[in-house]
């Protein structure tokens, strides 16, 4: 006896007719939404903040080859001041270390991201003098304050503001960056703790964002947010104070 | 997404929500599990809300979504399909509604039958028979071609009758 597709449809029908009250509603889907959400950007700026590690660093290369860091972006001459010019290194370009723990990302179950920092690490960043450097020519990265920076990005929202330029580091400062996306807004978010009677880092610089907070010991925390692509929106600078405040209790 | 859009989106969610649990339900064979796969739907229906206007394809993006969970997790031996033969909470068997405790057996069978059927297979019958979705209409929810719908739906309903068999005489209404 063969069950026709009518009779079949009408026991389809009858088979989920006696339904249960539904467990969500749309309240329950919206916030379920939002969730997701926030979970996917955050993924996104760890994801970046790590591989942008490497591109940061790259980068530093082409800006201590002369220009700003916005011209090794574009390839272009700007008139917003050439790194070399602005900056106030007084360090050598070699890294701090040759290797050894003082360039390995501390592991202590933060979130910071995996990628060691490339300053005599990997062999990465050939591209020139003080590819082991930071934007400015800070110096090589400092592990401890990248991973206070890194678990600050993870708190901060919001958007926008400032063209590019270059930042320049006082002789003796500590510095660590990311790459960060926020929404549409690309660019580093640059943490600079400058000695005791130092002035700040990127003082001359145009186009960027900073905060600046007080440390203790005279010293000067600095955060920069300079957009990844000259023009474009820097991203994080609503978040740029509070960043900077955080890292001047714990560096 | 803004205030408009969020008002649009409840009033989807509120036409729809009980088909696409109904449809979860059929070819998961357990209502606790229908309402994961639906939410789930919604959810991801609501991050691309902006993105999908048209209400024709709101319907296919939510079934495919289901279906597409479904048939994944059939792959997947972690998470294989247990069908328990449950009943709902809300069914009564009793003696004094003879009715409905022939609904609810003619459910059971239908589900416990259903379930066995392959996973795509089931998903084509739902789509054409409880959906009431045509073959263009399946192809399109399931990205495949009219000609593999045809195939998919004699090929599940041949499985259907097979496992059916015996209980064929109980469904048949006493007219």
């Amino acid at each position: 006896m063969r069950v026709d597709e009518q009779k079949l449809t009408g026991l389809f029908q009858s088979a989920v007719r006696d339904a249960p009250p539904a467990s969500f509603d749309v309240r329950d889907v919206a916030m379920a939404a939002a969730v997701e959400k926030r979970a996917t950007m955050r993924r996104r700026t760890w994801i970046l903040g790590g591989s942008g590690f490497v591109v940061a660093f790259l980068a530093v290369g082409l800006v201590l080859g002369g220009g700003t860091l916005g011209d090794a972006l574009r390839g272009t001459s700007t008139s917003a001041g050439s790194a070399a010019g602005q900056s106030t290194v007084g360090n050598n370009l070699a890294p701090r270390v040759s290797g050894g723990q003082a360039q390995q990302v501390p592991g202590n179950g933060t979130r910071f991201p995996t990628a060691t920092p490339l300053q005599g690490g990997g062999g990465v960043g050939g591209v020139g003098p003080g590819a082991d450097g930071t934007p400015g020519g800070c110096g090589p990265t400092d592990g401890q304050l990248a991973v206070a920076l890194a678990n600050e990005l993870s708190s901060v929202g919001a958007p926008p503001q400032a063209a590019p330029a270059s930042i320049g580091c006082p002789a003796g400062s500590r510095v660590a960056a990311y790459l960060v996306h926020d929404g549409s807004d690309a660019g580093y978010i640059v943490a600079v703790v400058t000695p005791a009677g130092k002035p700040t880092a990127g003082d001359s610089a145009i186009g960027v964002a900073r905060a600046v907070a007080p440390a203790s010991g005279g010293r000067q925390v600095t955060v920069l947010s300079v957009p990844a692509t000259a023009g474009a929106t820097a991203p994080l600078t609503g978040g740029l104070f509070g960043i900077a405040a955080d890292l001047a209790g714990k560096v | 997404m803004d205030q408009h859009d969020e008002q649009e989106f409840a009033r989807y969610f509120a036409a729809r929500r009980d088909a696409v649990r109904r449809s979860a339900y059929l070819l998961c064979g357990d209502w606790h599990r229908a309402d994961d796969l639906a939410q789930t739907a919604f959810v991801a229906l609501h991050r691309r809300w902006r993105k999908i206007r048209d209400r024709a394809a709101l319907d296919a993006y939510v079934r495919r979504t289901v279906v597409r969970a479904v048939i994944d997790e059939s792959r997947r031996p972690w998470r294989r399909e247990r069908f328990t033969g449950e009943v709902p909470d809300v069914a009564d068997t009793s003696a004094g509604s003879p009715d409905l405790g022939d609904r609810v057996a003619t459910r059971t069978t239908l589900v416990a039958a259903l379930h066995k059927v392959p996973p795509r297979q089931r998903a084509v019958l739902v789509l054409r028979f409880l959906e009431g979705l045509d073959v263009s209409g399946a192809a399109n929810v399931l990205g495949c071609s009219e000609g593999t719908v045809k195939s998919q739906t004699a090929r599940g309903l041949a499985a259907l009758r097979a496992e059916l068999g015996a209980a064929i005489d109980d469904l048949r209404p006493a007219s």
